[in-house]
């Protein structure tokens, strides 16, 4: 088995890794990055669409691009990449134990470890999708691969469940591609995905959106022959007699995004139930001293240049960490919220340290217009931000300077203007 | 014997006319209209349990609906052109966990063996959509040919796990009751094992159950009483499946896929063929394991004396992270009266696989159409209710999927030499306790043979060169660090995670793919390794299977199927 010591082992090579491991060798510190695919990128290079790196570099880019910038970054720099690996376990005392056809086993004892493994998207059966189980029934990150990246359609007439951004961007590619796309239908009573997604690739083609709608039963023994669509009440459950059938072939699914944790929950990792990743803290460290968490795995992010931002922040904090400047037995102070508040990260912070610049991500429970981001501390108001509309999909930030002992509360007070 | 049970019909049913027209043996035709499909199966199983009723035909439509059914004649014009395909000793037709046992159980002998199946791979059938569960004998009739052979295939499991390297546990089944009321219930249960020859059953107090299961306390469960079953044991139905085939295949059957019997030739009232849609298999054989289609291939040979009613049981998999609530298959017994289900068939409850995946369910609902695996919102609510683990919700399923019981109206197995069609031997009607009883099945049937052709003067010989040992596949995930490394060293491929909910390498992948039965689909590859059977159930890894399938097949990736014929995953190149 090959043995290796390193200051900082960052595992997934995906926008959050591999921003993570470049900051984490800007300041100095000996990294690896380890990556189970042969390529680094993660699932951006499956997203040849424009949109990504507005915010970070001021253009508007394909994901394989966004990736490019950081995997030239990251060719130039010493950082041990270790490709085609993956990581099977990590021990609480941070030892990493990862596979790879070329290396065998390989066994790293890390001075800091930060998990930035992603997302996977929701399925068929956590849904609870009804009626039989044919091909043709694929999750939207599927139906990019096949069509993006191994060059290959997987229907002709498709009928797409969820609103979410992969959705989205799938239903314009498809139709690109010469797929019939018979409709989007959301469960939910407003859309999933960023707005600029619905209005370029739905309403730009002409695809017709249904909020309040699902797809109560799959039809076809061997491959789809089509979906039953009903409309949903209040309490999102099916209104007799508004069946409609649709005859298709291919039924995406667009439902959602789950962090994968796998490892982190082995490792003894504290888990937050509803952003469904590791209770953080400012600096994104996890309740393991030592190990921290980026990206979509903390917590899933509507943009890639937030993902590429949490990354840097684990990667400074794992630097703080191993100069000893973070406590290695902590007390943490809750982060509250309240109002129009779906969560917040980081859900905790650090007593007792000095004054610091932290940056929260949250995201709101429904559509509202004209509301306010607060930050507070006691009667103080720490922040101040104008939303002139904010709705679910959308992440929000605030930057914060928080003084020792200060225990921060987000709040965005209903307007009275929601838009449900 | 016809006339009576008309009466009683019409007592019983007043109002529908149904005609029964009983034959030598007591098997009943019945023929009529019935209001539902519900009362069709009623009318039958009543009929059936009336005294020297030996099994019930039925002839009988539903007002308003067509039963749906399989096009032979078609099939029979595609396989007449081809000519012969295969010259066999013996032709087992279904390769669901039953047919497969019995290919492996005759290739000990000198016979040549070919088994066919109208699916892409073994155990697409009943087989893939059970909870595994090799039963004990406490809730099964006494006096049954089910009672007798699930006790006799149960203690075979342990010799059978060792020669054919499947996962087997011995978890036990331990039933308790809370209430006093149903005390009585459960001694009846007890006498119930203890009649049928359970391997020891134990009647338990309170303490002796929390003893057995401490974790109940933690429940809050107060057991007042309890029957400890140490004979129920689990398996992954498929796996033994294919087990016993790859074995078998060892051993030198043929094994044939997609291929559809259609037609059953005989000379002189015996075997001497079986026509499919692939050409004719000349045999003296045929061994009818075709599950929900049985009774279409027994009436191919002539020999009407069973109808199969399928009964769809729908099964919900929780996501692994999630365990059990109890290290033994634990329930809380309660009373046949008070419970209300299928009377025919109590469902299951909450089970484990030797995987450690919860699985809930089965339901028990009766369907018409044999191949109606659909999965509604009603009985997944239904199952759901079974469900007790406080820790797991509906959020935490990661698969829903149903099966249909090959059940007939007598509600028992149905084993046996043909006395219209010589050689024709029916290894039928195989439902719960099947997975148990299958090796046992497997020896009945052997007998059988063995009986037969001593009396027409044919002499089958044990092979000497027979092996019963089919090794256990690598399994990358369980191996420790040291093994794993040591197997990279030596194959690179089991260093590349193809499958990564279930830890699977290519290396897994790549023994299956070069096996002897090749498992051809993305299905049968899930089957044989796991890849695609965790949380994310193939969302990642279903693509790169794709790719591996294409490359060691020589197959185009538009070829690549998810469960055969028609279910292409990739319709064509893109633009």
């Amino acid at each position: 088995m090959k043995e290796l010591t390193i200051d900082v082992a960052v595992i997934g090579g995906g926008p959050a890794g591999m921003a993570a491991a470049l900051e984490a060798e800007r300041l100095g510190v000996k990294v690896a990055l380890l990556e189970r695919n042969f390529e680094l990128g993660g699932i951006l290079q499956q997203c040849i669409h424009d949109g990504f790196g507005l915010q970070r570099f001021g253009v508007s880019m394909a994901g394989s691009s966004y990736a490019q910038k950081f995997i030239n970054e990251i060719e130039k720099a010493e950082m041990q990449v270790f490709l085609d690996t993956m990581v099977l376990e990590i021990t609480e005392e941070k030892t990493i134990y990862a596979c790879s056809s070329q290396e065998g086993m390989i066994r790293l004892q890390c001075g800091a470890i930060i998990l930035a493994m992603g997302c996977r998207e929701r399925t068929a059966g956590q849904i609870l999708l009804y009626g039989h189980r044919p091909q043709g029934v694929m999750t939207a990150g599927s139906v990019q691969r096949y069509i993006n990246m191994e060059g290959y359609l997987p229907g002709k007439k498709a009928v797409i469940l969820g609103s979410g951004d992969i959705g989205l961007i799938m239903a314009r590619r498809m139709v690109l591609e010469g797929i019939e796309v018979k409709g989007v239908y959301e469960v939910m009573s407003s859309p999933g995905g960023l707005t600029r997604n619905i209005v370029q690739c739905l309403e730009d083609f002409e695809i017709p959106l249904y909020l309040s709608h699902t797809v109560t039963r799959i039809r076809g023994k061997h491959h789809l022959e089509g979906v039953t669509v009903m409309k949903l009440d209040g309490e999102r459950k099916p209104i007799p007699g508004t069946e409609k059938e649709i005859d298709c072939d291919l039924l995406v699914l667009a439902v959602g995004l789950i962090p994968e944790n796998e490892l982190s929950v082995q490792a003894g990792v504290e888990m937050d139930e509803r952003t469904r990743g590791p209770l953080l803290d400012e600096d994104y460290m996890t309740s393991i001293p030592g190990i921290f968490a980026a990206g979509n795995v903390s917590l899933v992010f509507d943009l890639v240049d937030y993902v590429s931002q949490s990354g840097e922040i684990a990667a400074q904090g794992a630097v703080k960490y191993l100069q000893g400047k973070i406590d290695s037995n902590p007390e943490y102070e809750k982060v509250q919220y309240e109002g129009n508040v779906q969560f917040v990260v980081p859900q905790r912070i650090r007593k007792g340290e000095k004054e610091k610049e932290v940056v929260f991500f949250l995201r709101v429970k429904h559509p509202a217009r004209r509301a306010e981001l607060i930050c507070t501390e006691k009667e103080q108001i720490l922040v101040k931000k104008k939303l002139p509309t904010a709705a679910p999909p959308e992440m929000l930030s605030c930057q914060v300077k928080i003084s020792p002992g200060q225990s921060p509360k987000v709040q965005i007070p209903e307007t009275g203007n929601s838009e449900e | 014997m016809g006339e009576k049970i008309q009466q009683f019909l019409k007592q019983k049913f007043p109002e529908i006319s149904i005609t029964a027209v009983a034959d030598a043996r007591n098997i009943v035709t019945l023929s009529g209209e019935c209001e539902s499909w519900q009362q069709l199966v009623d009318v039958g199983h009543a009929v059936a349990k009336l005294e020297n009723v030996k099994n019930v035909v039925s002839d009988m439509t539903v007002r308003g609906m067509e039963i749906p059914g399989r096009d032979y004649e078609a099939l029979a014009r595609e396989g007449e052109k081809k000519g012969v395909l295969a010259e066999a000793d013996v032709v087992i037709v279904g390769l669901g966990i039953v047919g497969c046992a019995i290919a492996r159980e005759l290739s000990k002998y000198d016979l040549k063996i070919v088994a066919i199946d109208m699916a892409e791979d073994v155990a697409t059938g009943a087989s893939k959509a059970n909870n595994g569960g090799i039963h004990h004998a406490g809730g099964v009739k006494p006096g049954t040919l089910k009672a007798k052979l699930s006790v006799r295939g149960n203690r075979m499991y342990d010799q059978w796990a060792e020669e054919l390297g499947f996962d087997f546990i011995r978890c036990g089944d331990l039933l308790y009751v809370e209430d006093e009321e149903d005390i009585d219930g459960l001694c009846e249960e007890f006498k119930i094992a203890l009649k049928n020859g359970d391997y020891r059953p134990q009647l338990i107090n309170g303490e002796q159950a929390l003893e057995i299961e401490p974790k109940l306390a933690d429940y809050g469960r107060k057991p007042v009483m309890g029957l400890w079953l140490p004979s129920q044991g689990r398996v992954h139905t498929y796996e033994v499946a294919v087990a016993l085939i790859e074995n078998a295949a060892m051993n030198g059957v043929q094994v044939i896929f997609q291929c559809n019997a259609c037609g059953v030739y005989t000379e002189e009232g015996a075997v001497t063929g079986l026509l499919t849609d692939q050409g004719v298999i000349r045999t003296k054989y045929i061994i009818n394991a075709a599950g929900v289609y049985a009774d279409d291939i027994s009436a191919m040979a002539g020999d009407r004396c069973f109808t199969i009613h399928p009964r769809r049981g729908t099964l919900a998999i929780i996501d692994k992270s999630k365990k059990p609530m109890f290290d033994h298959l634990t329930g809380r017994f309660i009373s046949a009266a008070k419970q209300k289900r299928n009377p025919e068939s109590k469902g299951g409850g909450m089970e484990f696989t030797p995987s450690q995946n919860i699985l809930i369910g089965p339901s028990a609902v009766e369907r018409p159409d044999k191949e109606d695996v659909e999965t509604t919102a009603e009985e997944l609510e239904f199952i759901m209710k079974i469900n007790e683990n406080p820790e797991v919700s509906e959020r935490d399923i990661i698969r829903i999927f149903a099966g249909t019981r090959p059940a007939d109206f007598s509600e028992d197995f149905v084993i046996g030499m043909s006395p219209i069609a010589r050689r024709f031997i029916n290894a039928a009607a195989i439902q719960s306790p099947g997975v148990g009883s299958t090796p046992a099945i497997a020896e009945m049937v052997e007998q059988i043979v063995l009986e037969n052709a001593k009396q027409e003067g044919m002499e089958i010989e044990r092979r000497a060169d027979f092996n019963p040992i089919r090794k256990r596949p690598v399994r990358f995930a369980e191996l420790s660090h040291e093994e794993q490394d040591a197997l990279i060293q030596e194959r690179p491929e089991y260093g590349r995670i193809i499958c990564r909910c279930e830890t699977i390498t290519e290396g897994e992948i790549l023994d299956a793919i070069h096996s002897l039965v090749v498992p051809a689909s993305i299905d049968a590859i899930k089957r044989r390794t796991r890849a695609g059977m965790g949380r994310c159930q193939g969302g990642f890894c279903q693509a790169k299977v794709l790719e591996i399938l294409a490359r060691e097949l020589g197959i185009k990736h538009t070829e690549v199927t998810l469960h055969g014929k028609g279910s292409n995953i990739l319709t064509e190149e893109n633009r």
